[in-house]
């Protein structure tokens, strides 16, 4: 009798775990479908080729009817220099993310392991930085790139950028959680402050490294109006300014906005679908 | 073995960084030629020709000048063009709206136009323009391309709601409009760009006292307008995110098929034919219905000289040749706009058209507005702050949170203060 019981209780508790379980399915299937009906909506509209963009009253509105890969084509004939524009894109994201991932692993590094006086002090100066808006950097660093006569160069576009305050903070934070004995260790075995930082530190930070890389890619893919200010050649543009073209003061054709973003966003999101793994592990990390 | 393959990437890696900042800094062609910098916002690449085509007939006139032509997102012009002054790189001739123009006219940032402009050119353009940018009695900026605005509306939505096909002729008419449109089709009648400073200033309702220092809007007669607002959010004849979407909001609608009227400019027309060819199609035009002070609104684009250019008297002279009246009227065939000169603006093409129905209504109810049509920017210090204020007010009494009276009086306090400063 009780046996009995207890399997029905069982039967119970499974049913609620199970109606909990799809609950929380939909819940996230919900999430989903908002999530990403925008990009949905730029795909479909990226393949149309004729009729109304912005009429959206059922879902087979989102179906392009006929289907067509002429916008894509389109953007290269209305905006011939569109590949030097990835190109740029490309240049500007591998030189800014290398050093800015260089630099903030070599700041971090004293940071977190060494004690030395105005620590303190140099942290919150760091911090401050944060709290200036970017209009006050942005005179500074104008009159700073002519004075140092790199203005219409790749180089201005990325000296602003290059040291990042946040990628400072989170390697700091990564080299924290990783146990000391593991330097003392390398110490006694005669390593130097750089082998430790290079061989012993920097393979246990591959997440941090990863949430880095990416956020500082997609920080310079994105970059838009630094380049416009400081440089003067439409050759030398990133691909965001080029993207801006396809709309003019009058007029622009949003099937080719959508097809223009949609290309913009393949790069990222390689990138993330590569890291994804440490990404995750990163996020997480930066709590501790 | 490993840390030596790293320091050559290194290198490897610092060397290009090098070559790439040496490659910048390649030198440019020595001339004797003036250089002058001019700016203009969101034209390239569509109408490349045409500003070629100008920029080779000007160096043509002047053989000791070169042109260097810089087209810019309007977002980024005011940034970049503070940088540039401030950075001692200033460009000749730039491109702004009037408000813009003010705000670095109230910083002494531009030449005076009154002062470089003789006097039988300035007659050429529509003196309301020109005084556009008036600033303590003097004109910062030669007006180029304008647009009056216009109520578009979908035929197919009016005459499901029942309607003649007309625009409607007055705000009362716009208000009975979209009743009808609402309780008929669901869809909202209209969606105005909520702009109190230009409701006001139409309708003859002072915003300011003569010295400047005074808000005036704490009246009832001010008071009425924002009233009016909030009454057409409580019948539900406008959308409840009217403020937050403004303009783009009312477009997006309109081009989706569900907005009966659409107030913007017929330059418009151009976006909605390409992106909702079927609304296009179904798409009839109105004047704009004028307040009581008997004026539209105009939106005016504007050349102006920085006092940071080196090379002021040839850089005044370049914005007249740009906003001439034969390269003013290329344009306009270009581009459904208006001329800021008189002469263009009365070229038959204006009456003519080129054959586009829709467009050629357009372009001659907004011709003819323009000489009753006025450029509402404030034209005092600091009104981008002021403007930011009186939108908070707003928006206190859009979402019912406070009295229409109350916001405003609060407004008009926080202005005297700001104004009082001046």
């Amino acid at each position: 009798m009780r046996e009995d019981s207890n399997t029905t209780d069982d039967t119970e508790v499974r049913k609620i775990r199970y109606a909990w379980k799809i609950l929380f399915y939909l819940a996230l299937a919900v999430i989903g479908v908002f999530a990403l009906v925008p990009f949905v909506w730029l795909l479909s509209t990226s393949l149309k080729s004729a009729g109304n963009v912005f009429r959206l009253e059922s879902l087979t509105d989102l179906i392009p009817k006929p289907l067509t890969l002429s916008n894509y084509i389109q953007i290269w004939k209305q905006i011939p220099m569109m590949t030097r524009f990835f190109l740029n894109s490309f240049i500007i994201c591998f030189f800014g993310v290398f050093f800015q991932v260089l630099i903030s692993a070599l700041a971090g590094y004293p940071l977190a392991r060494m004690e030395f006086p105005g620590k303190k002090l140099i942290m919150v100066t760091m911090v401050a930085t944060l709290l200036l808006p970017v209009e006050a950097n942005l005179v500074v660093n104008f009159i700073t790139i002519r004075a140092m006569h790199l203005y219409n160069t790749y180089a201005a576009v990325l000296l602003p950028g290059l040291v990042s305050v946040f990628g400072i903070f989170l390697m700091r934070q990564s080299f924290l959680v990783i146990p000391k004995d593991l330097d003392d260790a390398a110490r006694i075995d005669g390593a130097s402050e750089w082998a430790i930082w290079r061989h012993v530190l920097m393979p246990l930070c591959g997440p941090s490294t990863a949430v880095l890389t990416i956020f500082s890619f997609v920080a310079f893919w994105n970059t838009f109006m630094w380049p416009l200010i400081v440089l003067k050649n439409e050759s030398m543009y990133p691909l965001t300014v080029g993207l801006s073209y396809m709309a003019n003061m009058f007029s622009s054709d949003f099937r080719l906005v959508a097809a223009g973003c949609l290309l913009a966003m393949i790069p990222v999101v390689i990138l993330f679908l590569f890291n994804q793994r440490y990404f995750v592990q990163g996020i997480q990390g930066i709590g501790k | 073995m490993f840390a030596g393959r790293v320091k050559n990437f290194c290198l490897l890696i610092l060397a290009s960084l090098l070559i790439i900042i040496a490659g910048g800094c390649a030198s440019r062609a020595n001339t004797d030629k003036i250089r002058l910098e001019f700016w203009t916002i969101s034209l390239k690449p569509t109408y490349n020709d045409y500003m070629n085509g100008l920029i080779g007939r000007y160096e043509k006139l002047h053989p000791d000048v070169e042109l260097e032509w810089i087209d810019l997102p309007i977002n980024v012009v005011m940034q970049k063009l503070m940088a540039s002054i401030a950075g001692g790189a200033s460009p000749d001739v730039v491109n702004l709206n009037t408000d813009y123009a003010l705000i670095l006219a109230q910083n002494n940032a531009l030449v005076s136009m009154d002062k470089m402009v003789p006097a039988d050119i300035r007659a050429g353009y529509f003196e309301n323009l020109w005084e556009a940018s008036r600033w303590k009695g003097e004109s910062y900026a030669v007006p180029w391309y304008v647009s009056t605005q216009l109520i578009m509306y979908n035929k197919k939505i009016f005459k499901e709601a029942g309607l003649p096909e007309a625009a409607p002729a007055t705000w009362d008419e716009v208000v009975a409009v979209s009743k009808a449109v609402r309780k008929k089709t669901g869809f909202y009648g209209f969606m105005p760009a909520v702009k109190l400073i230009n409701d006001w200033r139409m309708n003859g309702v002072p915003v300011l006292d003569e010295s400047k220092k005074h808000a005036l809007f704490d009246r009832p007669e001010a008071v009425a307008y924002l009233e009016w607002y909030v009454n057409l959010r409580k019948q539900d004849l406008i959308p409840a995110e009217t403020l937050v979407l403004g303009y783009q909001g009312a477009l997006d609608r309109y081009q989706a098929g569900s907005l009966g009227m659409l107030i913007t400019g017929p330059q418009f027309l151009l976006r909605i034919a390409k992106n909702a060819p079927d609304v296009y199609a179904a798409t009839a035009v109105g004047p704009y219905p004028p307040g009581r002070a008997g004026i539209v609104p105009v939106a005016t684009m504007n050349f102006v000289v920085p006092r940071a250019s080196k090379n002021r008297g040839k850089a005044v002279d370049l914005a007249l040749f740009l906003t001439g009246d034969e390269n003013q009227l290329e344009f306009c065939k270009l581009v459904p706009l208006l001329p800021s000169r008189k002469k263009a603006a009365s070229d038959e093409f204006f009456e003519k058209g080129k054959g586009s129905p829709l467009e050629d209504d357009a372009i001659r109810i907004s011709v003819k507005q323009l000489s009753y049509g006025r450029d509402l920017s404030l034209g005092v210090k600091d009104s981008n702050n002021l403007v930011r204020i009186l939108n908070q007010a707003v928006e206190s009494a859009f979402y019912g949170r406070q009295e229409p009276a109350a916001v405003l009086r609060e407004a008009a306090k926080q202005w005297d203060e700001i104004l009082g400063g001046n």
